[in-house]
């Protein structure tokens, strides 16, 4: 199966499991961000302009099917995903830890995010609710999300570069 | 190129009417992952089933406690309840009193499935398996047997978006069923579980333990969303203050909003004309 039909095939059922599944695990007023961390996941494995493709795939299949408004989802995740990306090609290559503070990081910029564009469109956008009720659950699901998932992407998609069987390479000054 | 998309796509729906080519779309999308979220409802469904087992066995003990207590109170209720509601339709014929549309009498109701919880920290909102096939329309009321859920905010051609009480656009005219005090009960934006009863005037006699019914008013121009009598809630605290000619009212809401499984939508039996 060609990388895009695997990616496509994760990014349609993670948007429906989180429609589903997902959004009715909580933690205070948090709920457990699976598309987000799939997309960190994707985006990390694969690149940037994967994750970004990914990112706005899966948040506008979200949208549409939680009738949410167009275009939120799919603006944030398009930037996480893309974001992601970069570190994963830069300074997060090949770091244990790399899927686990990309997700700490993303889960806090993708509500902030949220929050501004819901505050500038004239939406309600309780602060307090976020910071005290839902990002402290919301980062605890996401973690325990992380491992998994990321293992799950991995064996799906395989990592970038994986596909040439090159032995790694380095460089001794 | 994508965030120019996605930027087009948010402008272009949130300025669109719900009728617009956009929503429509949605709607349509909707009907089509549809089936695919009923498949994985289904499938969770056995898991959630069994954490509400092991989480119902935990409690059981001290919940049959207080059920039985309870029970003893409701039967006290239902019979001083049967003979208030003889002795109202009776006067109500000796008066020829005129009624609006009547809660649960003047609706027919569609049973449906909840194939959506809330998302997110902000959106309020389900998705429910039934749409304009089943003659839903914006605005129409949906509750539980426990009392108020929401309105139809907007409809597809088999799911429709149902907004919360709980979302802080939630508004709804009310009134306290011991003491007739009427108010807006609303959501507050700090974004806390309990509902707020506004514009209740501070010599109004309400306490807590009232329980606060939608009032269901009606004008030639203007009328409440909701039918009169579905229960909201009970009031949980009474505050008031030396410059505020309101009370401070709060009111936790009688449905449980986090593990709705299935709703009802009352649908007015005397509606006509097209969506």
């Amino acid at each position: 199966m060609s990388l895009a039909l695997k990616t496509s095939a994760i990014v349609f059922i993670a948007a429906i499991l989180q429609g589903s599944w997902f959004d009715a695990i909580s933690l205070g007023y948090g709920s457990a961000g699976f598309l987000l961390v799939v997309v960190v996941s994707l985006a990390l494995l694969r690149g940037s302009v994967l994750g970004a493709v990914a990112g706005f795939a899966a948040g506008l299949l979200f949208d549409i099917s939680t009738y949410g408004q167009l275009g939120i989802t799919s603006l944030l995740l398009t930037l996480a995903g893309f974001w992601t990306g970069r570190y994963g090609e830069t300074t997060g290559r090949d770091r244990v830890h790399a899927p686990f503070l990309s997700v700490v990081v993303i889960t806090v910029l993708y509500e902030l995010g949220g929050l501004t564009v819901r505050f500038l469109i004239g939406e309600p956008a309780p602060f307090s609710r976020l910071v005290v009720g839902a990002l402290p659950g919301e980062l605890v699901l996401n973690l325990i999300l992380t491992a998994p998932v990321y293992v799950l992407c991995r064996w799906m998609v395989g990592r970038r570069g994986d596909e040439l069987g090159a032995p790694e390479v380095r460089v001794i000054a | 190129m994508l965030v120019l998309l996605s930027l087009a796509l948010l402008t272009v729906s949130f300025r669109e009417s719900s009728s617009g080519p956009m929503h429509r779309f949605q709607g349509y999308g909707s009907a089509v992952t549809k089936p695919f979220q009923v498949v994985a409802d289904r499938i969770a469904k056995p898991f959630k089933d069994g954490y509400g087992w092991i989480h119902g066995m935990l409690k059981a003990k001290s919940e049959n406690r207080r059920m039985q207590k309870e029970l003893e109170n409701l039967r006290q209720q239902r019979a001083r309840q049967k003979n208030a509601e003889v002795e109202v339709a009776h006067l109500e014929r000796l008066l020829n009193y005129e009624h609006t549309a009547r809660f649960p009498q003047d609706y027919r109701s569609v049973n449906t499935e909840v194939i959506t919880p809330p998302t997110g920290a902000f959106e309020q909102t389900i998705v429910i398996a039934a749409g304009q096939n089943r003659d839903i329309r914006l605005n129409d009321t949906v509750v539980v047997d426990a009392g108020l859920v929401g309105l139809i905010s907007q409809v597809g051609p088999t799911t429709s978006k149902v907004t919360l009480v709980s979302d802080p656009s939630f508004a709804a005219s009310a009134r306290d069923l011991r003491t007739g005090a009427v108010g807006i009960v609303r959501h507050p934006a700090s974004g806390s579980n309990v509902l707020i009863l506004d514009d209740v005037k501070i010599d109004q006699k309400v306490k807590a333990g009232d329980s606060i019914i939608t009032s269901g008013w009606r004008r030639p121009d203007l009328s409440s969303l909701y039918p009169a009598r579905i229960s909201i809630g009970t009031i949980t605290s009474v505050n008031q203050s030396d410059v505020d000619p309101n009370k401070l009212i709060q009111v936790a809401p009688s449905v449980d909003l986090s593990s709705l499984y299935a709703v009802v939508v009352l649908i007015p039996k005397n509606r006509i004309g097209g969506p």
